[in-house]
């Protein structure tokens, strides 16, 4: 038989072929990696009690990963397993952040509605935020092209007639037609107390007017003073640090400043520690402005004229209505969008507190650093122990040419099972790379079972067809596979390790898989060619 | 080969079953002194990296002396470069003690929530916490804010004098630190992946050859291949976890793998008499089995010099079972089998 007739053999076309494909789709896809290799720390959080409604586990899932973000992080996976855990993983490896997003777990945000300067009501003038469809709650297609939100909260007594009294006749007439001018109040989570920015005229430059919705390109503007206003926070425009600014913020401090805010990176925070003021830095993410996130600002929201008491002439008339029922509307392009944003708005006005809480957290961290070393020591690895197992069968069955085609097979496994992993969307972690060399491990055994039974031809005495043979050699294989998979399968049904060994098991499953379908039968051709050389 | 041929001269080769049991015997009794990593007992596990030459028992002295640690286990692994220094430990007391009173404290609340509230708040004043808000939920995440804070802040001292005393570099630093109930829920979660495994491994291999003698022989094996992997454990000192667990688990899987080839050689291949069936039988499952140690072999050297600890695991695991597996399947399940076809099913 001809190299080229052996092409031709389907089993060894079809490899070819899903190789060639593998190749397109990697090109495509690429790989993504998990956290063994990108680095990073996983948080797996038990509950208090297992949460079996599936809205509440996500209402929980969408708070941790609010809180979260409050603290600056903004690049999370967060996801439910099973009904009593939460697995969130973070991209950051430093001790101090870990501790401080540890610590943030258990915390709730300080919410704050301000008007003018003025708290309108904090999260404990809260009574309830539901999603309740008889109190308002609503996602609608508006039938212009988006959707529009409602969301419903109640006010306890005494803080509703406060925020009545507060809003009463704040809405003026806008003159033209029957529309009002409304002020516009400002959702705070942990608003910085008693401190003051210091920013570079540069960054002021930028940011003097900033959206009233960083999500929205066509959002309207607002002034970065009337933000810094509502705030209560004073500010300096500062491109030197000097001993005069120096001087003045130490005065500050003794008057009650408790807390220095400055952007990340832009100065030398070793001026202000040198004279021991208590200076904080806050990075700039690139999802809002750094006023936004400096300021704890979460949400601008008009107040609208129908709460503002239009009819009522005075606080005292008889006609004066507070309302503890209130109501948030908003718009959204997409349904999903609407979702998102009552949801968070729900976790805002909630102060991100949990319906559960949380038991307790185990972590893991990962360092980047040697991320990279574990990538290139397993290729290495790999690329030996599949040298070795040609070796191996070369000394038993003495064709040197069976080197090269256990190493073409058992590497193809490897990168079709690759493949797989980059469509699906896996996220390749030292699991699933261990379980990648422990599905090259099954091949081994069924390449020598394969080549053994071929070479039976020297030393039978009666014939057998080489049908009968690879008859044989599968009925062996296909055993031992079943085998592996029945081993690996309680690892996924039992959900074992919280997604971390679900890798390994599938990579080990799929790596069965492809080798008895297609890597096994082209190598029985490839090695059926060779030794009848 | 004379082992052949040997095996068939004696009949009492059904005897030779006494090497594997004692075997197991005594896998049996090394598998009580196999470790538990923290995966399942719960604790905390430092890995770091040193450029020094570190004397592991010096080290937990000097753990146990300076941080009031009870229970405390290094372990130092030489590598290529650097070296590694691994520290598992159980939280201190006064940590436990803490851990304590948040979940009386939680249980007090179902109960008599005001009582609860004013445990918290004279535990805040005494330690200096100010709070603004008297709701219980917002107490109670203070009273964790501040657990979790000295808890962390005993692991931060912990991994500087690591750094200050032994050459440790911080930024080779990992932390894992499991809570002692997810700790159990994965231990029992492990054993119910175990029993099951065992079923279905049961099921699939009685569909593939149907009488009990032989599929109970190949089981048996397994078992005993399983147990040769935890023998290896008691001897590297390699604890449970959730790496070695799915590795005694695919140990089954390879080990079964030589006992599936002869027990299919012995009773599905037509021709060729008993002896020269097992004698090719034994060939092959040699290469098997030899070609696999080798590429783990070459697998666990690379990994111990390099500190991929998993993959060193691993290979330790499946090495010890697999050298276990040529006692099991040659020495129990091959004389079991030859007896059952000559004197029970013949054709």
């Amino acid at each position: 038989m001809a190299f080229s007739d052996l092409l031709k053999k389907p089993r060894v076309a079809i490899l070819l072929a899903l190789l060639i494909l593998g190749v397109i789709v990697l090109a495509f896809n690429g790989l993504k990696y998990g956290l063994d290799f990108s680095g990073g720390t996983q948080f797996t959080i038990e509950l208090d009690k297992a949460v079996n409604d599936p809205n509440t586990m996500t209402l929980v899932t969408n708070t941790i990963s609010q809180r979260l973000d409050w603290s600056g992080l903004k690049d999370t996976t967060v996801n439910a397993w099973g009904n009593k855990y939460v697995v969130a993983q973070v991209g950051t490896t430093d001790q101090k952040e870990i501790d401080a997003i540890e610590s943030v777990l258990y915390k709730q945000g300080r919410f704050e509605n301000i008007m003018d300067s003025q708290i309108l009501f904090t999260g404990e003038d809260i009574l309830s935020v539901d999603k309740n469809p008889s109190q308002g709650y609503s996602i609608a297609d508006t039938g212009q092209g988006y959707y529009s939100w409602t969301m419903p909260f109640t006010l306890k007594t005494k803080s509703a007639k406060i925020f009545a009294e507060k809003v009463f006749h704040t809405c003026v007439p806008s003159g033209t037609g029957s529309g009002y001018d409304c002020p516009k109040t400002f959702f705070f989570i942990d608003r910085p107390l008693n401190a003051i920015f210091i920013i570079t005229q540069e960054l002021y430059d930028e940011e003097q007017i900033v959206p009233v919705d960083p999500a929205n390109t066509q959002a309207s503007m607002i002034d970065f003073s009337e933000i810094m206003e509502n705030a209560s926070i004073e500010y300096m425009l500062v491109d030197d640090i000097d001993a005069n600014l120096l001087a003045t913020l130490k005065l500050d401090v003794n008057n009650g400043i408790e807390k220095i805010i400055v952007p990340k990176s832009v100065y030398d925070l070793s001026k202000f520690t040198d004279a021991n003021l208590p200076v904080v830095e806050v990075a700039k993410n690139n999802k809002e402005p750094w006023i936004w996130t400096a300021t704890g600002l979460k949400s601008i929201i008009w107040v609208n004229e129908d709460i503002t008491n239009l009819s009522a002439p005075n606080i005292d008339s008889t006609n004066f209505k507070v309302y503890y029922q209130l109501l948030i509307r908003g718009s959204a392009q997409t349904k999903d969008d609407a979702i998102a944003k009552s949801d968070n708005l729900q976790i805002l006005l909630s102060s991100g507190s949990l319906p559960v809480g949380v038991a307790n957290i185990s972590k893991e961290t990962i360092s980047p650093l040697l991320g990279e070393g574990f990538l290139t020591t397993i290729l290495i690895i790999g690329l030996i122990a599949v040298f070795i197992v040609g070796l191996a069968v070369y000394i038993r069955y003495k064709h040197p040419s069976l080197i090269a085609a256990i190493m073409f097979s058992t590497l193809s496994e490897v990168f079709l099972i690759i493949v797989c992993a980059s469509l699906i969307g896996w996220r390749l972690d030292l699991a699933a790379l261990v379980g990648l060399i422990a599905a090259i491990g099954t091949g081994v055994d069924d390449v020598v079972i394969i080549t053994d039974e071929l070479s039976k031809n020297q030393e039978e005495k009666e014939e057998h067809s080489l049908l009968a043979k690879i008859k044989n050699a599968f009925f062996m294989i296909f055993a031992a596979a079943a085998t592996t998979i029945a081993a690996m399968i309680p690892i996924l049904i039992f959900g074992f390790g919280f997604g971390k060994l679900t890798g390994f098991a599938l990579t080990i499953i799929t790596g069965v898989l492809i080798g008895i379908i297609v890597t096994r039968p082209a190598y029985s051709e490839i090695a059926k060619y060779i030794m009848a050389k | 080969m004379t082992f052949v041929d040997n095996l068939f001269e004696n009949k009492k080769y059904l005897y030779l079953a006494a090497i594997p049991i004692a075997i197991f015997i005594i896998s049996l009794i090394a598998s009580f002194f196999v470790p538990q990593s923290i995966d399942l007992k719960g604790g905390i596990l430092i890995i770091m990296q040193t450029d020094s030459q570190v004397d592991a028992k010096a080290v937990e002295t000097g753990l146990k002396t300076n941080f009031g640690l009870s229970e405390v286990k290094v372990t130092v692994t030489q590598g290529l470069g650097l070296n590694g220094l691994q520290v598992q430990y159980m939280q201190t007391q006064d940590i436990v003690n803490l851990e304590k009173f948040i979940t009386d404290t939680q249980a007090l609340s179902e109960k008599d929530v005001e009582l609860a509230k004013t445990n918290i708040i004279s535990y805040l004043e005494s330690n200096s916490i100010t709070y603004t808000n008297k709701e219980y939920e917002s107490l109670l995440s203070l009273l964790k804010q501040d657990y979790t804070n000295k808890k962390n802040l005993k692991t931060s001292n912990l991994t500087d004098f690591l750094v200050q005393n032994y050459g440790a570099k911080a930024d080779t630093l990992q932390i894992k630190e499991v809570a002692p109930t997810l700790g159990s829920t994965f231990y029992q979660t492990a054993i119910k992946v175990a029993v099951l495994a065992f079923i279905l491994i049961a099921i699939v291999v009685f569909l593939f050859f149907r009488k009990l003698i032989p599929c109970a022989a190949i089981i048996a094996s397994g078992i005993f291949d399983v147990f040769g992997g935890l023998l290896g454990m008691a001897i590297f000192g390699i604890p449970l976890s959730l790496v070695t667990i799915p590795a005694l688990l695919m140990l089954v899987g390879y080990s079964i793998d030589t006992d599936v080839m002869l027990t299919a050689k012995l009773m599905k291949q037509k021709g060729g008499s008993v002896k020269e069936k097992t004698r090719s039988a034994l060939k092959t499952g040699i290469t098997m089995t030899a070609t696999t140690v080798a590429a783990l072999l070459v697998m666990l050297i690379i990994s111990y010099f390099t500190n991929i600890t998993v993959l060193y695991q691993m290979s330790v695991v499946l090495v010890s079972g697999l050298i276990v597996d040529v006692s099991s399947t040659w020495l129990m399940n091959a004389p079991i089998l030859v007896w059952y076809v000559e004197h029970v099913n013949k054709k």
